[in-house]
């Protein structure tokens, strides 16, 4: 108790101040007391009598069930005050509490709803009302909540109590409900497979087109098992695995191995991820280009047969143009070797026809003209020989030849070539050489070749040397000369067809080049081997020509086969044999041919009887019984073969065995083994060489005569 | 009623001098009893009527916030105080008697 003033100059205490002190003093603990927390209960008095206030009164219970539940609770006044608001709604509403309580609940709501509240909160004067709202924050955030308002019976305080819930939640899943139907919608009526995995790439949604497609079923399997996609390009992730990763992959062709067929893809995958950016799973959809690709293919393989096309018909034109610039070479080199001779031939007998000549001339042009008409004749038979052998038509006659003298033969043949360039000649001939097996003119012609080379390509006074001799089980021919040799670069092709070292117009030598290429040709049909060595330009050349070795000289050697050799033996060696009083019959329908067999042999005496055609021919022959028959071959109606025959078939035997010489222009081995077959004697190819024609009519004639007489 | 009509000059210059001033008023209620309701049913009334837009309020239920109750010394609930402007003022009571709450709130003189 507090002690009350005792000061000795103040007046004595007031008992009226004292008293009211002291009444404020027992107010003060008594409120102490109730602060304190010492009181449990408070009476207070009210119209009806005292009312106790319980401080944890039984409504305890109650008000921790509004407090804590997650509804917001709401005690609202008629007018529309928020009374009472629990910590939940000043959470759906953002607002700290205190400043809740005490607002309009209007004051809470979207203001373009606020004719809904009102609505609510009137319809509520019945008894309950509901409906949805949407609530505004303290941030201006919406929020639908379901507003649930009941009416406070009439005998408590006037007012409504109102239950707020928030729709967030149910609207967020209404709009996934509703999404997850759109998303079923465009997944079933997309034409296009659409497949969506989840996070380990397990399908958990399909499109009718994907389920058609993997044509069996699809949901929880592994994208991978059922749709077995090859990347086209390899060590590309797969879009899957991708999208898995979180990267999108835009079509990206992939390949489909069916059990049918193999279909072709655009793959497009993209990850599903949901509002935290975390990857659920991927979406991923195909586009069939099957058919796109197969027309593709289609063109491409079209483009591809039309540029192959394109290219072997160019190749083909290319190589025709070649084939036919290599003939239109050939030809012009043909044309030109053939017209030399002509040119020489032309101009010599024009001055000879004109008698403008001076006798010492004469003999002169007579030789050239001849020359030239042989060089012709060798054109032709090279010509003809490599005809036979791009046909394969070179036959031999195969005997056991004697290489020396077949090589001799050769020497004598080519030796006034040689001469006139006053070569040296050095020949060294072993007469052990032995035999080969061949063709004796054909050995003969090979040799010549080598020599006619060698002469051309060495310069006056220069050297050849010709060799046989043998070597094991080989017969080796060896020419080799002093001349302008052969450059190593053009070594490989001497022995082929047409070819030249010098090309050129301007060449200084001439032929066509077929000589060394029928002399290995005809070395090889001998079962031989050529060769050709040559140190290089104006080194010389050696050709080498190796024939099996056949045996000893122990028969023999047949003569018969030179014989064609004659044509080429200059004309100007052989003297003019006698025909004299020899009665023949000459058949040409050519004039000219004709006349100048007839001058042949009468130069030598001969008696000579000329007819135009077979038929006459035949006439003469059975009429005046001739000595010997020269005959051409072709001939319009009967021929030289049919008037042969036809001669071998008379009654009458002197008529019947005349002796009879063909003379053709088929100069081919098969036109002379046909005209032998058929009934001539002799066959002697145009151009005739009148000398050695002459000769040989003359043998005929005294065969003949020998057969004849007795 | 006379509340709203001014019937003296002192009564005059305390509403002019109330009239420019900002109020922070705090009513501390307990749930959602009879007198806690009314307390803020009439409080917002005399507000919109006398304060509009010069006043600031704070109803705090001390049952969900009691922390906020202790800072103000309350005892009994409802409690009206009036923080600005001074002095400091405490009306307890379901502020039904609105001649007392002007005079507390000093928009009326005694």
């Amino acid at each position: 108790m507090p002690k009350h003033s005792t000061d000795p100059e103040a007046a004595g205490p007031d008992p009226n101040v004292e008293a009211l002190l002291a009444r404020l003093e027992e107010a003060e603990s008594t409120l102490s007391a109730i602060r304190d927390g010492h009181v449990e209960a408070l009476v207070v008095s009210s119209e009806g009598g005292p009312k106790v206030y319980a401080l944890e009164g039984s409504e305890h219970r109650y008000r921790r069930l509004v407090e804590t539940m997650s509804e917001g609770a709401l005690l609202v006044s008629p007018t529309g005050v928020v009374l009472y608001s629990n910590a939940a709604f000043a959470d759906m509403v953002a607002f700290p509490l205190e400043r809740v309580i005490g607002k309009t609940l209007a004051e809470f709501v979207v203001h373009r709803q606020e004719h809904v509240l009102l609505a609510l909160l009137e319809g509520a004067g019945a008894r309950a009302g509901s409906g949805e709202l949407t609530l505004c924050g303290a941030l201006g955030n919406e929020r639908p909540v379901y507003l649930s308002v009941a009416k406070n019976s009439p005998a408590e305080e006037p007012g409504l109590s109102v239950i707020v819930t928030d729709l967030t939640e149910q609207k967020r899943n209404q709009q996934i409900v509703a999404s997850e139907r759109l998303a079923n919608a465009i997944l079933e009526q997309s034409a296009e497979p659409i497949i969506v995995c989840d996070v380990n790439g397990v399908i958990i949604r399909a499109s009718g087109a994907a389920r058609s497609l993997a044509g069996a079923r699809v949901l929880r399997r592994h994208f991978f098992h059922a749709f077995p996609f090859q990347a086209v390009v390899d060590d590309q992730e797969h879009p899957v695995l991708a999208a898995l990763r979180g990267r999108t992959t835009a079509g990206r062709e992939m390949t489909l191995l069916g059990s049918r067929s193999v279909q072709s893809f655009l793959c497009t995958a993209a990850p599903l991820l949901d509002e935290t950016a975390k990857i659920l799973g991927c979406v991923v959809a195909l586009v069939d280009i099957s058919d796109r690709k197969r027309v593709e293919a289609a063109r491409s393989s079209l483009l591809d047969a039309e540029r192959a096309a394109r290219a072997s018909a160019e190749h083909a034109r290319t190589e025709a143009e070649a084939s036919s610039r290599a003939k239109d070479e050939f030809l012009a080199t043909v044309s030109h070797e053939l017209r030399t001779p002509l040119n020489a031939m032309l101009g010599w007998s024009q001055l000879l026809t004109n008698n403008t000549l001076p006798a010492e001339k004469l003999e002169h042009a007579l030789e050239v003209i001849q020359r030239n008409v042989l060089a012709q004749s060798r054109l032709v038979e090279d010509l003809l020989d490599v005809s036979r052998i791009v046909s394969g038509q070179m036959r031999l006659d195969v005997q056991a030849v004697e290489p020396i003298r077949v090589v001799s033969a050769a020497i004598e043949s080519a030796k006034p070539a040689i001469e006139a360039k006053r070569i040296q000649l050095e020949v060294h001939l072993d007469p052990n050489a032995g035999q080969v097996l061949g063709d004796a003119t054909r050995v003969q012609q090979i040799v010549w070749n080598l020599l006619s080379n060698a002469t051309k390509f060495t310069d006056n006074d220069g050297k050849i040397t010709v060799g046989v001799s043998r070597t094991g089980g080989t017969v080796e021919i060896v020419v080799s000369d002093t001349g302008q040799g052969i450059e190593a670069e053009f070594l490989p092709f001497v022995f082929d067809r047409f070819r030249q070292a010098d090309g050129s117009f301007a060449r200084r030598h001439g032929g066509l080049g077929l000589g060394l290429a029928i002399a290995r040709h005809l070395v090889e049909l001998h079962g031989g081997t050529i060769e050709v060595e040559s140190t290089g330009v104006n080194r010389g050349s050696t050709f080498t020509v190796r024939l099996p070795f056949a045996g000893s000289r122990n028969s023999p050697i047949p003569l018969a086969g030179l014989a064609p050799v004659l044509d080429f033996e200059p004309p100007s060696r052989l003297a003019a044999p006698e025909l004299r009083g020899i009665r023949i019959l000459v058949v040409d329908d050519d004039d000219d041919s004709r006349d100048l067999v007839v001058s042949i042999l009468e130069k030598c005496e001969a008696i000579t009887i000329a007819a135009s055609s077979a038929e006459q021919a035949l006439a003469i022959v059975m009429r005046d019984r001739p000595d010997v028959l020269v005959s051409d071959i072709g001939m319009p109606g009967m021929d030289g073969y049919e008037l042969v025959r036809a001669i071998r078939a008379l009654p009458d035997e002197r008529a019947q065995r005349v002796p009879a010489v063909a003379v053709t222009a088929y100069a081919r081995q098969e036109d002379q083994r046909r005209a032998l077959a058929e009934g001539f004697q002799l066959h002697v190819a145009k151009p005739i060489e009148p000398a050695a024609f002459a000769l040989a009519v003359a043998r005929l004639s005294r065969g003949a005569e020998q057969l004849i007489s007795p | 009623m006379t509340k709203n009509r001014p019937s003296t000059g002192a009564f005059e210059t305390a509403a002019e001098n109330a009239a420019s001033e900002r109020y922070v008023l705090r009513l501390y209620i307990a749930g959602t009893t009879p007198a806690s309701s009314k307390s803020v049913e009439n409080l917002r009334a005399i507000c919109e009527e006398h304060l509009k837009g010069r006043y600031e309020l704070m109803i705090i239920d001390v049952f969900q916030q009691p922390l906020l109750a202790k800072d103000e010394q309350i005892i009994a609930v409802p409690t009206l105080i009036k923080k600005l402007p001074a002095p400091l003022r405490r009306i307890v009571g379901d502020l039904s008697n609105e001649h007392r709450v002007l005079v507390g709130l000093d928009l009326k003189p005694k």
